[in-house]
């Protein structure tokens, strides 16, 4: 594993400028970030943080490489043909990049929520279960072959995860992602028969049954009707008490209203970081209020 | 060093090894020896089922490694078998084997020429009936028939495929021979222009599909485009969507041309059986036989040369087949990169 | 291509008569005595060359003639009359054509028709035979008048009648081979002719091995083809990265499809045959079966796995399924319908074959294969290595030992085998309509 020191210190200047709490660390750390799709450069050495327990946005016009951004930080840009990714990207301090990182122990602690709703064609509860069943397999690389057995006799099915029964992290992940009470009766039925907001918030409960630390989400409200959307948004408050959250939307009033930092993103580079209300206000470049006030883009 | 070899990575690639190694053991036994060694095979099936507890991603990812070499391990013998067996034919004298006139299993003389020539005769019969109505018949399922239809008329067009040869050759011997013997008043039952009936019939389906998939595969908007230019639907796909699709549409020609040529028991149980060349040799009329037949009636009662002379035919009959495949296959993937690009 | 006749709905019809008698009509009509003509002399001097008999049956042909003058000459004038109106009546009068013919054959499979102007009697099949050159002759001509006379969108109706008719014959000849089979033989058809063995001694017939054998034989087949056909499409839509790859396998399996089943059946008794005991087994034909439903089984496999919309991968692996996870909870449970579909479909078609497994695996008037008993050790593997009888090969075997005394047990074969494979495919056939209208995606 590689340790970043780098990040450490320009985390120390934003915690001043920003006026952060000096507790507050640094969840995924990006250093001189290049992304290539063939011979295409997506992104231009990108250097940001994402800081704990906040709720991040990435803003920029459509093709400036948010949606490559985000998915470099799961390592879901491994599945497109040709991409390729130079510099470092660093989770809990590690280089997600790096030779010996599991990519699927990654995206279980990053989750994603995609821009269409992409529920799996079954149950409500084995589309929130699915995420700790398939963990099971972690357990037999970690611990050895018949941890991976261990309790398969057993009635109640517990989350390989962290050990609770399954039926409670079903309902805890439903509860927390606010369906719980519209669905409750629902639960054995086909996830694909909900509505489109609904269907969005069960893709948040099922990343969320995964315990992730980090929720990456694409567009997340932009193929859904403004109340289900504002539900996410309201949702999304809610949960970054607990998670960190990085979100690209392609709606400024949307990253106004609910993240406390952004950034903005212009042809494959970064324009400008920092608190939401300092870059919506006062922003320091002239291209990022060019483009807030809708002059370009 | 020692850790290394501990490691778990190194355990899986051993253990990979080691059950391939045995698989391909038990594998050349089996074709060079002719023996199935039981022990390689519970070697076999023991380190796939440990394989498989420990490391179920990568065992999976080998065996369906292995599965996917299937069909190109099972054509490699086919070739090569026939091969063995069928090549001291050709060699003995290859001209005579395949122009000669005469086919005599009592005076041992064995040559292809009225079989080469009855399956021409047979084969364009059939291309003659199967090739408009099949391409015409996709043009309809394709372009004209409503939605409903189209779901009704597709499986029913696979039914005529799956419809068995058998039962295509006992109706075709029991009502069209004697049907045409009657209304021709020939003497005999079996001509080669009977078989090419229902072999039209049985190679329309594979035509019309192929077709109707090409077709199908021109994008839609290039026929919307002529259509907005104030041209009949039918003037669109004339001039835009069959010339796009032509060279889909000739690759289902030249399967269907390869699938009248292979097709055995409906042509054995309608031909006359006859090992000459018909005369006038135009004359459909005739009784005669073709490769398919030629091997299908006689090699249950072969021995001796005439096994090598039938397996000599199925050889011919596999190397033309697989041309004509191989064919239409670069002729399908030339269509489909052109509209990648496009 | 003549003008659009711009006013023709403002005219009445007797104005559209009158104008057509002086000029369409005439033209028309000559056209039409012109291709009937070219298309009758054409085919006697054709028959002429290639047949020397045919002078003798000169009279049938120009009575074929005549008919098709008359037929030809009723659609002119249905045509005059409906002059811009869809081919309806084309549609109408060849299928009017078709079932009349049909219900010649069908219904008077004893009389001949009886016409003085012929020596001796007209047969059922004959009048068949020549309805349905007329039907073709007629419609291709009418379709060519109606092409090459009028305006462009008439043209297009023209082509699209003509197009109908293609679909319409072969279809027509399928639904008369089956209907046609099932009348020769549902009076075979009892529970004792299903469920018992020919009992040669007291003159029964009963097919119960064959219908045993012909299953034996598609289950060891699928049993063997299945896991290799789909395992090789996951490997080539989720693991192999590289086209050459893809593209191999897909040659591999095309040409294996294509490679006539004579040669499967001449590769089993050269390879097989003397690895396994040295005859016939059922072992063999289930392997060479399986052989030739491998290719299919990739095809339609491969393409229900490609149908498997990303998302839900992405979903999965985003969750941090593995891969091999990801292919077995996900991509197949969604795919299995189709899966399933073309399995069937594929089951349909080798259930029928019968020169593969005739050198190889069958031999006639066999038991039903036995792979059960009542005392241990009640499974027993025995028969695989032994002969079995096979439906298709019942039916051929009864063909070689000459249709005249077994006619109705070979047409209750036929029928049941029909029946069979029918049923393969209604079975497949209705679970892909059920899952294209329920999968949600
Ligand atoms: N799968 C891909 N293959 C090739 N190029 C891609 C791919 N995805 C995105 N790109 C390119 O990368 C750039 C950034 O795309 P993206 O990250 O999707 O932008 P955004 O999400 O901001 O709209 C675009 O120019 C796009 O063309
Ligand atoms: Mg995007």
């Amino acid at each position: 594993m590689v340790p970043l020191t780098k990040g450490k210190t320009n985390l120390r200047e934003i915690r001043e400028k920003e006026k952060i709490d000096i507790s507050t660390e640094a969840a995924v750390e990006i250093r001189n970030l290049d992304v290539y799709y063939g011979k295409e450069r997506a992104i231009k050495n990108v250097s940001l943080d994402i800081l704990k327990k906040k709720v991040t946005s990435l803003i920029g016009p459509s093709g400036c490489g948010k949606s490559t951004l985000l998915r470099s930080i799961n390592r879901m840009n491994d599945l497109v043909d040709g991409a390729r990714v130079e510099g470092t990207i660093a989770v809990d301090d590690r280089d997600i990049y790096s030779k010996d990182v599991q990519v699927s122990k990654l995206r279980q602690k990053v989750g994603q929520v995609f821009q269409k709703p992409n529920p799996f064609p079954k149950s409500v509860y084995d589309n929130i279960a699915f995420g700790p069943r398939a963990y099971r397999h972690h357990l037999r690389k970690e611990k050895g072959v018949f941890s991976s057995f261990k309790g398969i006799f057993r009635r109640e099915e517990r989350s390989p995860i962290d050990g609770r029964p399954m039926d409670q992290v079903v309902r805890d992940s439903l509860e927390q992602a606010a369906l719980l009470d519209e669905i409750e009766e629902k639960l054995h039925e086909s996830a694909i028969d909900l509505s489109g907001g609904q269907q969005q918030r069960l893709c948040i409960a099922r990343c969320l049954a995964t315990k992730p630390e980090i929720i990456l989400m694409d567009e997340p409200t932009s193929s859904l009707d403004p109340i289900s959307a504002g539900r996410i948004e309201d949702l999304i408050e809610e949960l970054s008490q607990e998670y960190t959250v990085l979100i690209v939307t392609h709606n400024m009033q949307q990253a106004a209203r609910i993240s406390d930092r952004t950034a903005l993103l212009w042809l494959g580079e970064l324009i400008e970081m920092g608190k939401t209300e300092a870059l919506f206000e006062k922003p320091e470049k002239e291209m990022t209020e060019k483009y807030i006030t809708g002059r370009v883009g | 060093m020692i850790e290394k070899f501990t490691n778990k990575l190194s355990l899986r690639i051993l253990l990979g090894l080691f059950v391939l190694v045995s698989f391909a053991l038990l594998f050349t036994f089996f074709v060079l020896f002719q023996t199935f060694n039981v022990y390689l095979f519970l070697v076999v099936v023991l380190g796939t089922a440990l394989g498989w507890v420990f490391f179920e991603d990568s065992a999976a990812k080998t065996l369906l490694f292995i599965a996917s070499t299937s069909a190109g391990t099972i054509l490699v013998l086919i070739a090569v078998f026939l091969f063995l067996r069928g090549f001291p034919a050709f060699q003995r004298d290859p001209i005579f084997f395949l122009t000669g006139s005469e086919w005599h299993v009592y005076r041992e003389i064995y040559s292809l020429g009225p079989m080469i020539w009855g399956s021409i005769i047979v084969t364009f019969g059939a291309t003659i009936i199967a090739a408009p109505m099949g391409v015409s018949s996709a043009i309809f399922i394709a372009k004209f028939s409503p939605k409903w239809l189209r779901s009704i008329l597709k499986p029913a067009i696979e039914l005529l495929a799956g419809i068995p040869s058998v039962v295509y050759g006992f109706i075709g011997f029991i009502l069209l021979n004697s049907a045409i013997m009657d209304y021709f008043d020939i003497s005999n039952m079996g001509q080669y222009f009977a078989p090419s009936i229902i072999l039209g019939i049985m190679a329309l389906p594979t035509i019309t599909s192929v077709a109707e998939d090409a077709i199908d595969a021109v994008p839609e908007h290039m026929e919307k485009g002529a259509l907005a230019l104030g041209v009949t639907k039918w003037q669109a796909i004339k001039e835009v969507t069959l010339p796009s699709a032509s060279s889909g549409i000739m690759a289902a020609l030249i399967l269907g041309i390869g699938r009248a040529l292979g097709e055995t028991m409906a042509v054995t149980m309608m031909i006359g059986h006859k090992t000459a060349f018909p005369s006038p040799l135009f004359d459909i009329f005739d009784p005669g036989e073709t490769l398919t037949s030629l091997i299908a009636s006689q090699i249950g009662e072969a021995s001796g040369q005439a096994v090598e002379a039938l397996m000599g035919a199925g050889l011919l009959l596999f190397l033309i087949v697989f041309v004509l495949s191989v064919t239409s296959r670069i002729i399908q993937s030339r269509l489909q990169r052109r509209f990648r690009r496009g | 291509m003549s003008p659009v006749d711009e006013n023709i709905s403002e005219t009445s019809v007797v104005d559209k008569l009158f104008v057509s008698v002086e000029g369409k009509l005439m033209r028309r009509l000559m056209l039409a005595l012109w291709l009937v003509m070219g298309m009758v002399f054409l085919a006697i001097s054709t028959l002429t060359a290639i047949w020397p008999n045919f002078l003798s049956n000169v009279v049938i042909s120009t009575l074929g003639a005549f008919l098709l003058v008359a037929v030809g000459l009723t659609i002119v004038a249905f045509k005059l009359l409906k002059e811009y109106q869809p081919p309806m009546i084309h549609f109408l009068l060849s299928l009017f054509l078709i079932a009349f013919s049909g219900v010649v054959f069908l219904f008077f499979p004893n009389h001949g028709l009886e016409i003085p102007a012929l020596e001796g009697d007209v047969t059922p099949q004959l009048a068949t035979i020549s309805l349905f050159f007329i039907v073709t002759f007629a419609t291709v001509w009418t379709g060519l008048l109606f092409y090459w006379e009028n305006p462009a969108h008439n043209r297009q109706l023209a082509v699209q009648y003509f197009t109908w008719v293609s679909v319409a014959i072969p279809l027509g000849v399928l639904t008369f081979f089956i209907v046609y089979t099932i009348m020769e033989g549902s009076s075979v058809i009892t529970w004792d002719f299903i469920s018992s063995a020919s009992d040669l001694m007291r003159g029964e017939i009963g097919i119960f091995p064959a219908i045993m054998g012909t299953f034996s034989l598609i289950i060891g087949a699928t049993v063997f083809a299945v896991p290799l056909g789909v395992g090789a499409a996951i490997f080539l839509t989720e693991y192999a990265k590289r086209g050459w790859i893809k593209q191999a396998v897909g040659v591999t399996a095309d040409c294996l499809w294509s490679t006539p089943s004579i040669v499967f059946g001449l590769f089993g008794y050269v390879f097989l045959v003397p690895r396994i005991t040295g005859h016939s087994t059922l072992l063999a034909g289930q392997i060479i079966l399986a052989a030739m439903l491998l290719p299919l089984t990739i095809a339609t496999s491969t393409e229900a796995i490609t149908a498997v919309p990303d998302e839900f991968r992405n979903g999965s692996l985003a969750l941090g399924a593995s891969k091999w996870w990801t292919i077995r909870r996900v991509v197949l449970p969604s795919s299995v319908p189709s899966i399933v579909t073309g399995v069937l479909l594929g089951v349909g078609r080798i259930a029928g074959e019968t020169a593969p497994i005739m050198l190889i695996a069958v031999a006639s008037h066999t038991n039903a294969p036995n792979f059960f008993s009542l005392s241990p050790p009640y499974f027993h593997l025995g028969p695989l290595f032994s002969e079995v009888d096979a439906l298709p090969y019942r039916l051929y075997s009864i063909y070689k030992a000459g249709v005249g005394g077994s006619i109705h047990e070979a047409w209750g074969t036929a029928m049941v085998l029909i029946a069979l494979v029918l049923m393969f495919y209604g079975l497949g056939i209705s679970i892909r309509s059920y899952y294209r209208r329920n999968r949600g995606w």
